[in-house]
Order: structure tokens, then C-alpha cells, then sequence
């Protein structure tokens, strides 16, 4: 939006005066000090605020007229707004009206509300509204107050927002946004919680509820008591009639039974007694009756035992000599055993002796023939043990003749390889000799002689003499030391060559074999030991022979020569004395003789204990038979003469004439007894018992029913009395009222309260979003003008409020209020100015107040400076001192008084 | 001939929620116990035998200590024979008023709680009661009492209370009259008049002319509309095949008014206002103003604030639920009316928004925003 001219008529001091603004540039107003730069700007902002034309109060319009003088006041207005170019014309006061003219794109008039409405369009269409209002309360504030950054571009625009008055004191105290926040704060504390006013209404409706339910509970406990006491009262009476006609009369009825049941049984009780009596009567006869017969049938039964007792005394007298008589002959029996036994003992050591003595003589000549081996074996080997020592030979020896001979023989043979051989080939048969030995020759026969040291060759006409050479020389000097060698031990060995030493060694060998094998003999003759110990082993079992002999046993008296017998060896009557397999068989055959005996004897002995025992058993019986039959004969004697002082008080027939009467009185009283029980079933006692019982518990569970309805009706009559007196009902109808009536109440307010709410929310949510859309572009637009205008790259940022919080420029970041004075002066400006140019398509003029004045030289001219520069932008400045921003090039107009 | 006085549903110890917090529940209370010195002029000035009260003389049958001090004095008020009737809400129950200390002590001499007995008020009329007993009957106690009876030239008045099923459309209630039955019974057994006693305005019942309802005394309900009535019945000598003789007379103060109105333009609400301002003896008004349609939400304010503004001049008047009722479409002018900038405008245009949604809660908080930010947008004109 540009402002190309103004028109002001009759408008406060100014009769006329019209002013056209450079529209891409600075326009300096000059006007006098206080008087027509507010003037012109408050007109301007009448006129384009006619889009809030409600809100052109009456004061602000009345301001315009001119002191003193009733005349319309008229405000004329060019303007182009985005490709629209137009004209506004209002007059005030006196015959107000209002006319638009457009003139591009396409001409066109209006008047009236259609000029408002029309004009109002095209504005919202190209400027931001509220931007735009900002800044209209922005304008002509001194330059001061605006690098102070005491008001910010925020809370101009709240303050623009909020309808706030437009006019430059205005604050955003009582603006739209406060109010809100003042009526939501009657339900809701800053944080948004709900306040008492609100719960209040919600508490008040729980405790209602409350009331009522509780009322509603007692309430329904009334009724169910009052059902229940009607219940009551209904069946009392018919409780008591039942008592009266059924239950009364059916005990009773029952009673009068159980009486008649108890004489009955009285009666019964009586009879029993009496058969009990007749039982203890009858019992007592028949014991008695028992008893008589007992003692006469035991006295009977002693007599014949006592005669059985007697009779059985006379065997037993014979049987005692009978055993006698036995024993006896066992005890020769004995006797005889042990005779013999005695004899075969003595017959059996005799036997035995002769056979010990035989083997100790047999022992004795084995022992000799060895001693005897043993001495001729010893002497045997004399003789060969002395060839043997006598031999010079032995292996040793040998073994160094060998080695000698073997190296003359070895230096034999290399004497015979080391020699030049002399061949000599016959052409004709020819003879001659060699070291004097005669050969002859046929013709091509050939004579071959190694030359040891020397040959010599004679032959018919030649004598040939072949020397050897050196070497062989040596070797035959080894070859003689050899021979010397050998020479010297064949010697020393005493033999002639090696051999006869091969000989004598091969002797030698045959005495030392028959040496081994003597003493081989030797060894197996001694067994270990010496032949002195053998020899007194002989002298030991001499000795032991002869003791043998001397200890020979008596013969038995009872078995005399019953076997060849006598001393073995020097029998005196010289007898052949028997073998040693002779005399040990007749000590076998001995032994097994005593053995015989001796069985014979314990058997003997044993039958002797049998028949002893036997006495002395028949001895004892006959004693105790004697005594027991004493016993009984006394017994039986006195029983006898109790049962005839027994029979002598009472006869056997009194008794069993008083058994048969007791019999028959029991009888009598058992039949009576069954008689009576037979009536007591019939009557059936458990019958009436249990009638009698039913119809008690009947009668007294109605009576206790009766008392505890009487007791029910008391209870609940009481109650209901008491809680009728409280008036339950009305209150509860009451009470439920009031709660419908706290429901509605709670409903309204909660509905006020979000509305309350919605309305705040939503104002600062679309303040925030409006705020947040401003803050980029206008630090953008307020950088990139300091580059442009200032030279210098800055980067600055802004705060929630749209001020500028920190600048950084050459890498220092500086808080708003650490800036200079000046620097917030430019930023200020450059704010604005951005402000301004974010407000439209093309931007809105930023009008800017000089009043005040600027006395810094310096500020001025950077601030003229700076304008200077505002390329394209509209700006206007109000000033009564045009002369300081000569330097800025811009035109300048004047707005004077009339 | 006999006269009477037929009357009903005195209902006393009733609470109306729409009364509460206003001085209106006393004067409602105050008229109702008045009403009964009314009734006992008009049986005064009729020359009127005695009278029956067809049920329902108590709201409750626990009613408070003051409620029935005022009632007994309002009773000793009358020169004639009272028979009272229990009925659903005061049974003769074992929990009734009428067994209560606090009732038969201080129960005036000649008024009288109709039991099984006939009462007989005069020679050769009788006054035959079908007490409730209990909250529900089981059958039709007045068809019942009604066929008990045998003609033998006594002028009878039987005396019932419950809804008569011809007349409610319920066949299924054991409890409800049957109305066939009765008509045949009430010849049957020469009744003379049958006063009914729970419907709270006065009506005939079937083709009899016996039959009748009373109304209650005073209105208290907008179902009743009201004024309230009473019967003066004329019973011919000994003349059964003439019916009664029945005169309506209102004795009630209080109206109830439902002004049910489609409201579109400024002028229906205008004409509310008129139909409200019409209203006689406003203080014994209870008014309920039902309203639909779609307004603006300046139509909506004028609305709000034409109701507010009448609203303690009523005995009461009951607002309409403008979130349940009204649609609230804000128009252009409405947008003008709340001419903002800046982000105001933005929220301004997005309450529009949520006040046009189809979720009707959401439309009507933001419509009541929009109302409160025309206001406060208003107060910071002035």
C-alpha cells in the first residue's frame, strides 16, 4: 500500500491543505511542533480504519471539527493498494458521508456502506489487517521509546487485535486477550485446573445424590418393614386360632394316652418281680436236689478207686525182682568186657613195638651204605684231579699259542704276496737249480719262484741272482720275531707245537668231566651234608637202635604166642624174626582187636546204667501208689459220714418234692408276665411317645412363633412410628428436587466454563501461530535490510514477543539491552521498516515522528543515512526541523496552519 | 338431594425442582395449603353436605412434621364432614400418615379416613371408601368395592383413586380401573357416583356420568395445565336413572405454560416474548419454553438475553437447553458484529468454523464462545 495524497479540509487547526507523499521514497512533512503532524496522521487512520468503522467513536470523530466552528470535516485520501488505485473521501460531523473512487484497474464509484464494505475488501485482500493496525499504533511514537523496545511489535499487535483504542498512548492492559483471560479465570486457575466455583456445583450434585440415595434406602427399608408388619398383623390371629382349636386339644388327647401306657407298665413292673422271686426259688431246690445226688454219686466213684488202687500194688512188687535181677547180669557182663579189653591192649603195644624196632634197623643200614659210597666216591677222585693239575695247558694257554701261530702264518703269507715272482719258460728242455734246488724243464714247461730275499738260478750257462727289495725285508724280520714268539710259548707250555697242546687240552677235558660226575655221586650220596655228619649220623641211629632193643613190652597173659613173636634179630630161641611188612600187619590186626573190645566193653556198661535207672524208677512208683491209696481210704471215709449226717436232716425225697413245687410257681408267674407284656404292645408306647412329642414341639414352636410375631409387632410399629415422625418421604422429594435443580445449575455453568475455555484456547493458539508465522520472514526481512542498509551481516534473533533478543555481528553475540544506544536506534528502525513491508503486498509507509527531535548530530545523520537508503519503500517523516534530512535527498513538503 | 364436594391429589409435601432457590417454593407451598380454605369456601358457599377427597391428600406417606401441621389446620377449616382416601401415595399401610401419632391426634373431629367401613354422613347415604393398602394393589379395588355392595335404596358415593385404563391406554396394570367393568358394576350394584381421585385435571369417565375425576386443587405439573378444579356434585333423590348433576369449579391459582415455539427469525423471537409478556399473575406462572430452529448468534444473545431478563418475574420459568434445542448458525452480520483483526480474527473464524460442525457438542460450546466473544468484545467498545 502506498499513500499518494492527502487531503485534509477544516479538519482540527488546518482549514486546508493537501500534501502528496513520493510513494517509492522519503517524503519529510514539515509542520510546526505539536500542532498538524498528528493531525494528518490521526485523519489517515480514520479514514483506512473505516473497515472498524463501528469502532470510529464519537470522541475520535469529534476531535477532527475545528474549534469553534460547526463544519463537516473532510479527509481525502489517494491510495494505491496492490493494482488497485483509488481515492477515499469522508466528511465528519456535518453532512457525513463516505465516497470511494476507484480509478484503475477498472473505474468505478461508491458511497455509502458499499464504499466501506468495498474498500475494506481490497485492504484485506492486499494488507495484512493486523500488522497494519500494529503499526498504525506504532506510529509517530518518538524514536526513543521505540529503540528501548518497551513496546513490543507483539503487544501492538495484541493491542490491535483486541480493538484497543487506537490512538498512540494506548496500552495492552484492557485488551480483548485480558478480558478473556479474566473471564476464564472465573472457573479455571492459570494452570487450568477447575476452581471451586466449578467442583463446588459438581460436589454439591454428589452430595445430593448421596442424600437422596440414602433417603431413598431408607425409605425402602420403611416399606419393607411396613409390608412386613402387615404381614404380621394378618397372620397373628391365625396363629392364635390355631393354637386354641388344633394344637390344644391334640396334646391333651395324647396326654391322657401316655397316662393309661404308665399304670400299664406300673402293673407289668410288679409281675416281673414276682417271676424273678420264683426263679431265685426254683434255682435254689434244684441246687440242692444236684448237690444230694453229687455227694452220692462221688462217694461211690472214691470207694471204687480206693478198691482199683489196691489191686494195682502186686505187679508192681514182681516187677522189682525182675529188674533186680537184670542189673546183675549186666554187671558180670562188664566185667568179662573189660578183661579183654585189657589183654588186646597188651598185644596191640607189643606188636607195635616189634615194628618200630624193625624200621630202625632198616633206617640204620641205609645210613652205612651211603657213608660207605660216599668215602670210596672221595678217593676215586684222587687220581684224575692230579692229571688235571699236572697239565701246563689249560685254555688260556691255548688261546695265546693260537693267536701266535695264526700271526706267523699271516706274515707267511704276506712274505709270499710281497716277492717278485721268477718265471722261467723252457724253449728246450734244460735243467738247473734254484737256491740249490734241482729242477729240469721240458721244452714250454714253466717254473715259477717268489724271491723272498733273495733266488738264485743257475742254470746250464746262467747264474741268476734276483734280490728283493726292501719291504719284504721288514717282514721277514716280523716274520721271525713270530716264530720266536711262538717258539718261546710252546715252551713255556711244555709242548713241542700248538698241536700237542691242542692234545693235552683235549685230556684235560676228560678228567674234569669225570671230576663233575664223582662229584655229582657225592652230593646225591651226602644229601647236603658233610661225610663227618654222616657218619655221625650212623653212630646216632646205633645208638637209638640199641635203646629199642632194650625196651621190649610183656607179652599178654591172655593171647600167649598167639603170633610169631621174639625180638627181631637175636631171637633166643633163633627164630627167623619176622619181615617188617609181617609185623606191621599182625600191629594192624591187634589194633583192630582192641577196638572190638573196647566196644564191647561200653556196651556193657551202658545195659549196667539202664538197668540201675530202672530200679530206682519202679522203687519210687511203688512208694507214691502207697501213699495215694493211704490218702483215699481217709477220704472216702469222711464223706461217708457227711452224707449220712446230711441224709439224717433232710431226706433225698423232701428234696426233689420241694423241687416240683418251685417249678410249678414259676410257671405261674412266667405266664402271668407274658400275659401283661402282650397288652403293653398292643397300646405301642413308642406310638404315643412319639405322638405325644409331635404334637408338644407343634403346640410350643406356634407358641413361640406366637411370641415372636407379638414381639415383631411391637419392633416394627415402634419403628415405623419413629421413622415416620422424620419425613422421610417429603425429604426425599425434596431432596430430589433440589438435586435436579443442582444438575441443571451444574450443566449451565460447566457450559459457560468451556465456553470460557474454548474462547481462551483458542485466542492463544491462533496468537502463538500468528506470532510464530511473523517471527521467520520479520528476522529474515530485518537481516537482509541491515546487509542493504548498513553494509554489515548481522544475524539477529527474536523473542516470543517478536523482540530482538541478541544481535551477532563480526562473530560477537550481544544481548538487546548490552547494545549501544544507536545500534538499538538503527535496529529499531530496521524493525519497523520491515514491519512495514511485511504488512502488504508492496508493503505499508512507515511514518515516522520526529517530534521530539534529534539533538546528536551524529544519530541524526546516520539515521538520515539510513533512510536514504530504504530503496523502494514509502516513508514518511514528520519533522519540524525538514533542514536534517536535506541530507537524505527526500522531498520535503510543508503542512502549515491556515 | 344430595351435594358434595369432590376433590383430590392435594398431594401436600410436593417439592418442584423448578421452584428450588426461589422464594416461588414457598408461595407454591403456601398456596397449596390455601387452596384447601378455598375448597372449604366453596363447599360453604355450595351448601355442600360433606366431602370426599379421592386419594392423595399427602405426596407421601412420610411427609414432614410442619407439612402435616398445616394440613390438619387447613382441615379443621371445613363445616362439614371430610372423608379422606388413601391412596397411592398415602396407603393405609402400616406405614400410613394416617396411623401415625402426629395425624390421629390431632385429626379434627369431623374428618374421617375412609376404611373398609361405609361412613354415612347423612341418613340413607353412604360414603364407601377403596382404601390402598399398600403402594400396589393387585387388582381393581374400586370394580371391587363397587360389586360388594347391593342395592337396597342407600345413596352410595364410592370413593377410588388410580388411573382408569381406557383413559391412561393401559390394559396390563392389575391396579388400573376397568372401566367396562365399572360402568357395569355401578349399575349393577345402583352406585350413585363414583369420585376418582389421581388424575390431576377434572374429566368424566366414560358414558356414565357417574364418574368422574376431580382434578387436584391446584396445578403442579405442566401436564395439568391448570387452574386447578374441584367438583360440586348434585345427587338426585332416590333417582337412579338420572345421573349426577356436576359443576367444575376452579379454585386453583397456579398455571403451567409450555410455550413450545420454531424459532427462525428476529420476529419468533419477538413473538416469544410477547406470548411470555401475555402471561397473567406471573408469580403463579411456571413457565417452559421449548424452542428449535436455526439462529444467528445474535438472535441466539437477544434470546438469552430476553429470557434472563423475564426470567424473576415467573413464578418460574424454565430456559430451554439452547445446546440441546437450538441451532446456532453464525451469519455475516454476526461476523461483522464481531469486527477483529489479527489473530482474534483467526480464532474468531475457527470458532465459526467449530460452531457449524455436525457435532452438535462441539457447535454448541463454540457457539457459546462466540457469544461470550461478542460480549467481551462488546464491553471493550463501551
Amino acid at each position: 500500500m502506498r499513500i499518494h495524497r492527502v487531503r485534509l479540509q477544516d479538519v482540527r487547526g488546518i482549514d486546508a491543505c493537501e500534501v502528496e507523499f513520493d510513494p517509492r521514497g522519503i517524503t519529510v512533512v514539515a509542520a510546526p511542533n505539536e500542532s498538524g503532524k498528528s493531525t494528518l496522521v490521526d485523519a489517515i487512520r480514520l479514514v483506512l480504519n473505516e473497515r472498524r468503522r463501528a469502532r470510529a467513536t464519537a470522541q475520535e470523530v469529534k476531535d477532527l471539527q475545528p474549534v469553534g466552528r460547526q463544519v463537516g470535516s473532510v479527509v481525502e485520501v489517494e491510495l494505491a493498494v496492490g493494482d488497485h488505485h483509488l481515492v477515499v473521501r469522508r466528511r465528519y460531523n456535518q453532512q457525513p458521508e463516505e465516497v470511494l473512487r476507484i480509478v484503475a484497474p477498472t473505474s468505478e464509484q461508491l458511497t455509502g456502506d458499499e464504499a466501506h464494505d468495498r474498500l475494506a475488501e481490497i485492504l484485506r485482500e492486499h494488507v495484512d489487517v493486523g500488522l497494519l493496525d500494529a503499526l498504525w499504533l506504532q506510529q509517530g511514537r518518538d524514536l526513543d521509546a521505540l529503540a528501548l523496545g518497551q513496546t513490543s511489535l507483539s503487544a501492538r499487535l495484541d493491542a490491535a487485535t483486541s480493538g484497543g483504542t487506537t490512538t498512540a498512548g494506548s496500552s495492552g492492559g484492557d485488551d480483548l486477550l485480558s478480558r478473556v483471560e479474566e473471564h476464564h479465570a472465573r472457573w479455571f486457575t492459570a494452570t487450568g485446573r477447575e476452581k471451586v466455583e466449578l467442583t463446588r456445583l459438581d460436589d454439591r450434585v454428589a452430595q445430593l445424590r448421596v442424600a437422596a440415595d440414602e433417603l431413598r434406602g431408607r425409605l425402602a427399608e420403611v416399606e419393607a418393614e411396613s409390608v412386613e408388619l402387615a404381614e404380621v398383623e394378618r397372620t397373628l390371629p391365625a396363629i392364635e386360632r390355631e393354637l386354641a382349636e388344633r394344637l390344644g386339644p391334640s396334646l391333651e388327647s395324647v396326654r391322657e394316652q401316655r397316662r393309661s401306657l404308665e399304670t400299664l407298665e406300673a402293673n407289668r413292673e410288679t409281675l416281673r418281680a414276682r417271676l424273678e422271686q420264683a426263679t431265685t426259688a426254683l434255682d435254689a431246690a434244684r441246687d440242692t436236689l444236684e448237690r444230694r445226688r453229687a455227694a452220692a454219686e462221688a462217694l461211690s466213684a472214691l470207694a471204687e478207686r480206693v478198691a482199683t488202687v489196691e489191686q494195682g500194688l502186686q505187679p508192681a512188687d514182681d516187677e522189682r525182682a525182675e529188674l533186680t535181677e537184670r542189673r546183675r547180669r549186666a554187671q558180670e557182663a562188664a566185667q568179662s568186657a573189660e578183661e579183654t579189653l585189657r589183654s588186646a591192649r597188651r598185644d596191640a603195644e607189643l606188636a607195635q613195638w616189634r615194628v618200630d624196632l624193625l624200621e630202625a634197623r632198616e633206617a640204620h643200614a641205609g645210613l652205612e651204605g651211603r657213608l660207605a659210597r660216599a668215602r670210596a666216591l672221595i678217593e676215586g677222585a684222587g687220581q684224575a684231579q692230579e692229571q688235571v693239575d699236572a697239565s701246563l695247558v689249560d685254555d688260556e694257554v691255548l688261546a695265546a699259542l693260537r693267536d701266535a701261530d695264526a700271526s706267523v702264518r699271516t706274515l707267511e703269507a704276506r712274505v709270499d704276496a710281497g716277492a717278485p715272482t721268477v718265471r722261467l719258460r723252457a724253449r728246450t728242455a734244460l735243467a738247473g737249480d734254484v737256491d740249490g734246488d734241482a729242477f729240469e724243464l721240458a721244452d714250454g714247461d714253466t717254473l715259477e719262484r717268489a724271491v723272498h730275499e733273495h733266488l738264485r738260478l743257475r742254470v746250464s750257462g746262467l747264474d741268476l741272482e734276483v734280490l728283493a727289495g726292501d719291504t719284504a725285508s721288514s717282514v721277514r724280520d716280523q716274520l721271525a720275531r713270530a716264530r720266536r714268539d711262538l717258539a718261546d710259548r710252546c715252551g713255556r707250555a711244555g709242548v713241542a707245537d700248538l698241536d700237542e697242546a691242542e692234545r693235552q687240552i683235549a685230556q684235560r677235558r676228560i678228567h674234569e668231566q669225570t671230576l663233575r660226575q664223582r662229584d655229582a655221586l657225592l652230593e646225591r650220596e651226602l644229601e647236603g651234608s658233610s661225610v663227618g655228619d654222616l657218619a655221625e649220623a650212623v653212630e646216632a641211629s646205633r645208638a637209638r637202635l640199641d635203646q629199642l632193643a632194650a625196651r621190649r613190652p610183656a607179652t599178654s597173659g591172655a593171647t600167649p604166642a598167639a603170633v610169631p613173636d621174639d625180638t627181631p634179630g637175636d631171637t633166643p630161641d633163633g627164630s627167623e624174626p619176622p619181615s617188617l611188612a609181617e609185623a606191621r600187619r599182625i600191629r594192624d590186626e591187634r589194633a583192630q582187636a582192641v577196638d572190638v573190645a573196647d566196644g564191647a566193653h561200653q556196651q556193657a556198661s551202658s545195659e549196667l546204667d539202664v538197668a540201675t535207672d530202672l530200679i530206682d524208677a519202679a522203687r519210687e512208683r511203688h512208694d507214691e501208689e502207697r501213699r495215694e491209696l493211704d490218702g483215699l481210704r481217709q477220704t472216702l471215709e469222711r464223706d461217708r459220714e457227711q452224707l449220712e449226717r446230711e441224709r439224717a436232716a433232710r431226706s433225698d425225697d423232701d428234696l426233689a418234692s420241694a423241687f416240683t413245687e418251685a417249678t410249678r410257681a414259676h410257671h405261674d408267674a412266667s405266664s402271668a408276665l407274658r400275659e401283661a407284656d402282650a397288652r403293653l404292645v398292643e397300646l405301642d408306647p413308642e406310638r404315643v411317645d412319639l405322638a405325644e412329642s409331635a404334637a408338644r414341639n407343634a403346640y410350643d414352636a406356634a407358641l413361640e412363633e406366637l411370641a415372636r410375631l407379638r414381639q415383631r409387632r411391637t419392633e416394627l410399629t415402634v419403628r415405623i412410628a419413629t421413622v415416620g415422625a422424620e419425613g422421610l418421604g417429603e425429604r426425599l422429594t425434596e431432596t430430589a428436587a433440589e438435586l435436579e435443580r443442582a444438575e441443571l445449575d451444574q450443566r449451565r455453568e460447566r457450559q459457560r466454563a468451556a465456553a470460557a475455555r474454548l474462547l481462551r484456547d483458542e485466542l492463544h493458539t491462533a496468537r502463538e501461530e500468528v506470532h510464530r508465522a511473523y517471527r521467520a520472514p520479520l528476522r529474515d526481512r530485518i537481516v537482509r535490510m541491515s546487509s542493504l542498509l548498513l553494509g554489515e551481516d548481522v544475524a539477529i534473533e527474536l523473542d516470543d514477543d517478536l523482540r530482538i533478543a541478541t544481535r551477532t555481528s563480526g562473530g560477537a553475540t550481544l544481548a538487546w539491552h548490552q547494545l549501544s544506544a544507536g545500534a538499538r536506534e538503527q535496529l529499531a528502525i530496521l524493525t519497523a521498516l520491515s514491519a512495514a513491508q511485511l504488512a502488504g503486498d508492496d508493503g505499508v509507509p512507515f511514518i515516522l515522528d520526529d517530534a521530539l527531535g534529534y539533538t546528536d548530530p551524529q544519530r541524526m545523520a546516520t539515521l538520515g543515512a539510513l533512510l536514504g537508503r530504504t530503496e523502494g519503500a514509502q516513508v514518511i517523516v514528520l519533522t519540524c526541523t525538514p533542514e536534517r534530512f536535506r541530507t537524505t535527498g527526500a522531498r520535503t513538503v510543508s503542512l502549515l496552519p491556515s | 338431594m344430595v351435594r358434595f364436594l369432590h376433590t383430590s391429589d392435594w398431594q401436600l409435601g410436593m417439592t418442584r425442582h423448578f421452584l428450588i432457590g426461589s422464594e416461588a417454593q414457598e408461595r407454591f407451598t403456601q398456596d397449596r395449603i390455601d387452596v384447601i380454605g378455598t375448597l372449604a369456601s366453596v363447599a360453604r358457599s355450595h351448601d355442600c353436605a360433606f366431602v370426599v377427597v379421592a386419594g392423595d391428600v399427602f405426596d407421601t406417606n412420610q411427609p414432614q412434621r410442619r407439612t402435616l401441621e398445616r394440613a390438619l389446620d387447613a382441615l379443621g377449616s371445613f363445616d362439614v364432614p371430610v372423608h379422606l382416601l388413601p391412596g397411592n401415595h398415602d396407603h393405609q399401610g402400616p406405614a400410613s400418615v394416617y396411623r401415625s401419632d402426629a395425624f390421629t391426634r390431632r385429626c379434627p373431629p369431623d374428618v374421617h379416613v375412609l376404611g373398609d367401613d361405609p361412613m354415612r354422613p347423612l341418613p340413607g347415604v353412604e360414603v364407601v371408601g377403596a382404601p390402598w393398602y399398600g403402594r400396589r394393589p393387585l387388582e381393581d379395588l374400586v370394580t371391587r368395592r363397587c360389586r360388594e355392595l347391593t342395592p337396597d335404596g342407600t345413596t352410595r358415593v364410592v370413593v377410588g383413586h388410580g388411573q382408569v385404563d381406557a383413559v391412561v391406554g393401559d390394559h396390563d396394570d392389575p391396579a388400573a380401573i376397568r372401566l367396562a367393568e365399572l360402568d357395569r358394576a355401578v349399575v349393577d350394584s345402583g352406585v350413585a357416583y363414583v369420585a376418582l381421585g389421581d388424575r390431576h385435571s377434572a374429566l368424566a369417565v366414560g358414558d356414565s356420568g357417574r364418574v368422574w375425576y376431580s382434578g387436584a386443587p391446584e396445578a403442579t405439573d405442566h401436564r395439568d395445565g391448570g387452574p386447578g378444579t374441584a367438583l360440586v356434585v348434585d345427587l338426585p333423590d332416590g333417582m337412579l336413572d338420572e345421573p349426577p348433576t356436576v359443576d367444575v369449579v376452579e379454585v386453583g391459582r397456579w398455571t403451567f405454560h409450555r410455550l413450545e415455539r420454531s424459532l427462525d427469525s428476529d420476529g419468533d423471537v419477538d413473538a416469544l416474548f410477547a406470548d411470555l409478556d401475555a402471561i397473567e399473575d406471573r408469580a403463579r406462572a411456571v413457565v417452559r419454553v421449548v424452542v428449535e430452529g436455526i439462529v444467528s448468534l445474535a438472535q441466539a444473545a437477544a434470546l438469552d438475553d430476553g429470557l434472563t431478563l423475564r426470567a424473576e418475574a415467573f413464578g418460574a420459568l424454565e430456559l430451554p437447553d439452547r445446546h440441546r434445542d437450538l441451532t446456532i448458525r453464525p451469519t455475516d452480520a454476526d461476523v461483522a458484529a464481531l469486527p477483529l483483526s489479527g489473530y482474534a480474527a483467526v480464532a474468531r473464524d475457527r470458532l465459526l468454523e467449530q460452531a457449524s460442525s455436525s457435532d452438535a457438542d462441539e457447535a454448541a460450546v463454540a457457539s457459546d464462545a462466540l457469544a461470550l466473544l461478542t460480549r467481551l468484545a462488546r464491553q471493550a467498545d463501551a
